[in-house]
């Protein structure tokens, strides 16, 4: 399959994000503009503060901005209600969390299976499926452990099988290797390489960490609740110094956001 | 390498996941399915209860009148029908048969002699014509009828197979004219099988009856039979006409109904009392399930993220609450069998002739969908809750809200204690009370009032831990200063864990200051009226009870012919379901206004003591303060008096504050209680020495007396006298503090669970206090105090609400029902409570606090 990057599979337009009112109401999103092509793999970088994970959880209908617009698939999902943003969640987009968050009662292949039962599913429709992106991930061996009984890494790629399971239009990733030892960090960016290139998955990543960054096609760099700048992925030295440039330039005014 | 699981997946569904949750804090979710099982089995046992009650006094008119059309008696089974009676009777057209009937108490005597003084050692004789036809419903089994003049008796089959007697062996026993020896001449069985657990029966002709008996010309009953063809209701009509207002013309069916409907009020007591349990059960899942939210925010807030709805969220934490549900309420049928049969034991303590349980399907499904429904509506608020959290918030950790309760939840708690606290008293114990409906509005009332005092708990809770940390800084500045610091940042889980055991402190404090502030009135009108030295009275008498054996004339000259004997006044006594001319129960009781005259020390209102004598022996009669209230009667107001004997206008000649004790009351003079109540027997003698000195001396002669001629009879002192009526105030107390125990135990476990809450949401507190250098035994010290803070505040705020609404029940029922009610606070029990509490507090930290301090400091800090 030939991904298309001329469209875009999801993009925002002057998104902005205040949280609270009054004077200690925190500004974390002023205005962002991003558009991601489909089988595209970008990165969004920034110190602390700079509102990165609070746009990746709007990109990914977890929580709705305060102004703006979000479009996937050039459809808008700003105003949505709960439930359709809920259907939203467990249909086009695959979420997967620094801590890994999978259930602690369940087994791998259980975890997997999750989002098929809850939107209610039969689990008997995604039994293969759920082997093959065990496979995938190569854990079928895990399939019967619970998540105790994993490492970190082990679990994050279950945890990116289960974002997986209904294949979801984009795949959004906070800080994935946040929580990983360098050796396992690079197999889950192997991994999303993988997906990227040969199955056409796009996929946005919030990450800290520059080596990580640079496995992306692109690396949007935000500050204070702005797009800053821009740099093309495969070379971790460009990011570097993205980052190096990021943090010399003077503060933007107001309070930074969280 | 652990153990492999299969390699498929074995969740069928979502809702597999709430099984699954459950399975992972196996302690927790035995705990609050306990709670469960604790209040269905409460719910059940008691339905249980009550339709055996009903059943067997059902059955029991069944049996007993079997082919009888018509009872005559007299009214509320008050006072006895002339002999002369029955000729009219029989004269009515329609009347086929008419059998009259007497009845006494015999008891049975042991080897020795002794005679046997337990509730279950009464034999219920009647005496009946065996010329006239069997009305009853019972069938022969062995042998014959008895025959007169040859001191013969027929006994029950099996009642008989457990005293070892048998057809033809002679039997013992202790009749109100002394000790007979009675020959069995028969065996007999209830059609229908009905079983009085113990309860003794036996029928003798009416001759030897009378005699036994000392009811020379009286029938306690007339059973009639209608001609085949006639129509029961007319031959009703004319016997009311003939018979007139004192004598009460009933089919069996209809004193059955009457049975049942004085039941009811019971039973809504039993109702009420499990239904605190299940109240409380519902609260501790309440606890548990927020507590479940919290520990699995992270849980809940992934499963948002991966598309779970709201909805779909609730169901899953309403579908683990109906798991506990159905679970618990399972174990709680089988508890609820356990707790029917000792229920069942402790009602026949009180002289209820019920037998062995019957079981019922209608039962167990009601207790099983109360239970059901009790778990989901504890749930419920958790669930919601649950659902409405942002992904965003729970995946964060979810913090909960700090903020200290409001002057809004001030407000809606007043708005629910207040009209509990105000009517509760006269809904529970005024003179309305006993009919199903206000029983009804009691319970209702006092749940609500219940909730709103949870409403109100932290307003009185935090300033007692404010109050209390005090001492406890003082003694242990560290853990001290940390534990209320604890207690305080949280206001509401504080005020959630001292909750249940406000709640459940508060009804026992309630339940013993009321028992305590009756028997202390009984006892201090005891006190100030008797003024005599010993009571004669029955084996087993009581006042309230069934009608007993009474004292012969012969008895009473003995003691009157003694040296040391002063003065001995004869005392009758009828319990009235519904007091002349009023709806409400009380007691008719007759002296002998000469004799009563030397006793005496009553207080009279509108009248001289007397002048209310002189009254009584004209035929007046004198009421008791609280009866005249309740129907707004007058000294000089005449009251019409209806017997089966007689009826007759009688002026009220005086109001007594009390008369002997609290209650309504009408005293009569002994010939008035004859001519309209038909009643010819004494129930007791009160005896008064010739002089203080003599006491002694008199009262050994009695019992020397009683123990050769009289072995049914006993003779008591005053102490032993008013140790009799407290007692069995006592035992009815007793019986419901017992089932409020549960409630307690269920509070108990409420306790255990919200501090575990307590604990989680403190993790990383914790964790900074290890890794800051406290030890484990610091930790554990700091839950701990906290722990006792937060349940000696709560004990303390339980017995406040409790004597609060104690006081103001009590003050209420003296205002306008009993006015000789005075407050007696148990301060002993009270003290005893306190402790309890405390411990109780104190052994239900004991696991959160071991968890506390097993917390490993970077997996607490750590905690997301």
């Amino acid at each position: 399959m030939v991904a298309d990057r001329a469209t875009p599979a999801i993009e925002a337009h002057g998104v902005e994000k205040v949280f609270g009112t009054g004077p200690g109401a925190v500004r974390a999103l002023r205005g962002v503009d991003i558009t991601v092509g489909e089988g595209e793999f970008v990165a969004i970088m920034g110190p602390s503060g700079s509102g990165k994970s609070t746009l990746l959880h709007i990109l990914g209908a977890l929580d709705r901005p305060t102004a703006g617009r979000v479009e996937v698939g050039g459809r808008p999902y700003e105003d949505l209600d709960d439930r359709a943003l809920t259907r939203l969640r467990g249909e086009v987009f695959g979420f997967v969390f620094q801590f890994f968050n999978l259930l602690p009662t369940l087994t791998a292949a259980e975890n997997v299976l999750l989002p098929a039962l809850v939107a209610g599913e039969r689990p008997g429709r995604y039994a293969e499926r759920v082997d093959a992106l065990l496979a995938l991930v190569g854990l079928a061996d895990r399939a019967g452990h619970v998540p105790s009984e994993l490492s970190g890494g082990e679990q994050q790629r279950v945890a990116i099988a289960r974002a997986l399971l209904r294949r979801p239009r984009v795949l959004l990733a906070d800080e994935p290797t946040g929580n990983l030892d360098s050796a396992a960090g690079a197999i889950v960016l192997d991994l999303l390489r993988r997906l990227v290139d040969e199955d056409g998955q796009t996929v946005v990543m919030v990450t800290h960490d520059a080596s990580d960054a640079a496995r992306a096609d692109r690396i949007i760099f935000l500050r204070d609740g702005h797009v800053v700048t821009e740099v093309a992925g495969g070379d971790v030295e460009r990011v570097v110094d993205a980052l190096r440039t990021l943090s010399q330039a003077p503060a933007a005014v107001g309070t930074p956001g969280p | 390498m652990s153990p492999q699981r299969p390699a498929g997946a074995r969740l069928r569904s979502f809702a597999g996941l709430s099984a699954r949750s459950l399975r992972a804090r196996p302690l927790r979710s035995v705990l609050t399915a306990g709670a469960v099982v604790l209040g269905v089995g409460m719910v059940f046992g008691v339905l249980l209860l009550v339709g055996t009650i009903h059943s067997t006094f059902g059955r029991l008119y069944d049996s007993i009148y079997g082919r009888t059309d018509i009872v005559l008696s007299g009214r509320q089974a008050v006072g006895a029908l002339r002999a002369s009676a029955i000729e009219r009777v029989r004269a009515v057209p329609g009347v086929e048969t008419a059998s009259g009937s007497v009845f006494s108490i015999f008891r049975t005597v042991d080897e020795d002699g002794e005679v046997r003084r337990g509730l279950l050692d009464q034999l219920y004789v009647v005496g009946v014509d065996y010329d006239q036809p069997d009305t009853s419903g019972a069938a022969r089994v062995e042998g014959r009828d008895p025959v007169a003049g040859r001191r013969e008796i027929e006994l029950p089959a099996d009642w008989a197979a457990e005293q070892g007697l048998a057809v033809g062996d002679q039997v013992v026993v202790s009749t109100p004219t002394g000790l007979a020896e009675l020959r069995v001449a028969g065996l007999y069985a209830f059609e229908g099988g009905l079983d009085l657990a113990g309860y003794g029966t036996g029928a003798m002709p009416v001759a030897d009856a009378r005699a036994l008996m000392d009811k020379p010309d009286v029938w306690d009953e007339i059973a009639v039979i209608v001609r085949d063809g006639a129509s029961v209701d007319r031959v009703r009509a004319a016997l009311r006409q003939e018979l007139g207002p004192g004598v009460d013309v009933a089919t069996p069916q209809a004193k059955s109904d009457e049975i049942q409907e004085q039941l009811a009020g019971l039973d809504m007591v039993l109702y009420f009392f499990s239904g605190i349990a299940l109240f409380v059960g519902a609260f501790l899942i309440l606890n548990s399930f927020s507590m479940t939210v919290l520990q699995r925010m992270r849980e809940l807030g992934t499963l948002r993220a991966l598309g779970a709805g709201n909805g779909r969220i609730a169901r899953g934490i309403l579908a683990e609450a109906a798991i506990l549900g159905v679970v618990g309420s399972v174990l709680g049928l089988a508890l609820g069998l356990g707790l029917a049969r000792l229920l069942v034991r402790a009602v026949q303590g009180w002289g209820m002739p019920v037998g062995a349980i019957e079981l019922s399907a209608v039962a167990a499904i009601a207790a099983v969908a109360t239970g059901l429904l009790a778990t989901l509506a504890g749930a419920l608020w958790p669930a919601l809750r649950a659902s409405r959290i942002s992904p965003i918030a729970a995946l964060r950790g979810g913090g909960t809200a700090r903020t200290a309760p409001g002057a809004r939840r001030a407000i809606v708690g007043l708005a629910l204690f207040l009209p509990g606290l105000a009517v509760g008293g006269l809904l529970w114990f005024g003179n309305t009370s006993g009919s199903g409906l206000s029983a009804l509005a009691g319970i209702v009332t006092t749940m609500v009032m219940l909730l709103g005092l949870v409403r109100l708990a932290p307003f009185v809770v935090l300033p007692l831990v404010r109050l209390l940390a005090r001492p406890l800084c003082a003694v242990m500045p560290a853990e001290g200063r940390l534990a209320s610091d604890a207690a305080r940042a949280n206001p509401t889980r504080t005020a959630a864990t001292a909750a249940t055991l406000i709640v459940a402190l508060s009804v026992v404090v309630v339940n013993m200051t009321i028992a305590s502030s009756v028997i202390g009135s009984v006892e201090d009108d005891f006190d100030r009226r008797f003024a005599r030295d010993l009571t004669v009275q029955p084996i087993g008498y009581q006042d309230f009870g069934p009608p007993a054996a009474g004292i012969t004339r012969a008895l009473r000259e003995r003691i009157a012919a003694m040296p040391e004997a002063g003065a001995v006044a004869r005392r009758r006594a009828l319990y009235a379901s519904e007091m002349p001319g009023s709806g409400v129960d009380g007691m008719l009781i007759a002296f002998d206004p000469a004799e009563y005259a030397q006793l005496d020390r009553t207080e009279y209102e509108g009248a001289t003591r007397a002048q209310a004598h002189a009254g009584l022996a004209a035929g007046g009669i004198v009421v008791s303060r609280s009866f005249a209230d309740v129907e707004g009667l007058r000294t000089g107001d005449r009251l019409r008096l209806e017997g089966p004997a007689g009826v007759r206008d009688a002026p009220i000649v005086a109001v007594a504050d009390a008369i002997e004790s609290v209650g309504n009351m009408a005293l009569m003079s002994l010939d008035t209680m004859r001519d309209v109540y038909g009643v010819q027997t004494d129930t007791q003698l009160l005896v008064q020495a010739a002089s203080p000195a003599q006491r002694e001396a008199l009262a050994a002669r009695v019992d020397r007396l009683l123990a050769r001629d009289y072995p049914g009879v006993e003779s008591l002192s005053n102490a032993a006298a008013k140790a009799r009526v407290t007692a069995a105030i006592d035992e009815q107390f007793a019986f419901f503090n017992a089932i409020v125990a549960i409630a307690v135990i269920v509070g108990m476990l409420g306790i255990v669970n919200t501090l575990s809450m307590s604990v989680i949401e403190r993790t990383r507190e914790i964790g900074v206090l290890r890794a800051l250098g406290a030890s484990r035994w610091r930790v554990r010290r700091t839950m701990a105090d906290e722990t006792l803070l937060i349940s000696i505040a709560g004990t303390l705020a339980g017995i406040l609400a409790g004597v609060v609404i104690a006081v103001v029940w009590v003050l209420s029922m003296r205002a306008t029902a009993f006015t000789s009610l005075s407050l007696h606070l148990p301060l002993g029990t009270l003290a005893i409570i306190a402790l309890l509490g405390v411990v109780i507090g104190i052994v239900a930290a004991i696991l959160p606090a071991r968890r506390a301090a097993r917390l490993d400091p970077l997996t607490a800090l750590h905690y997301e």
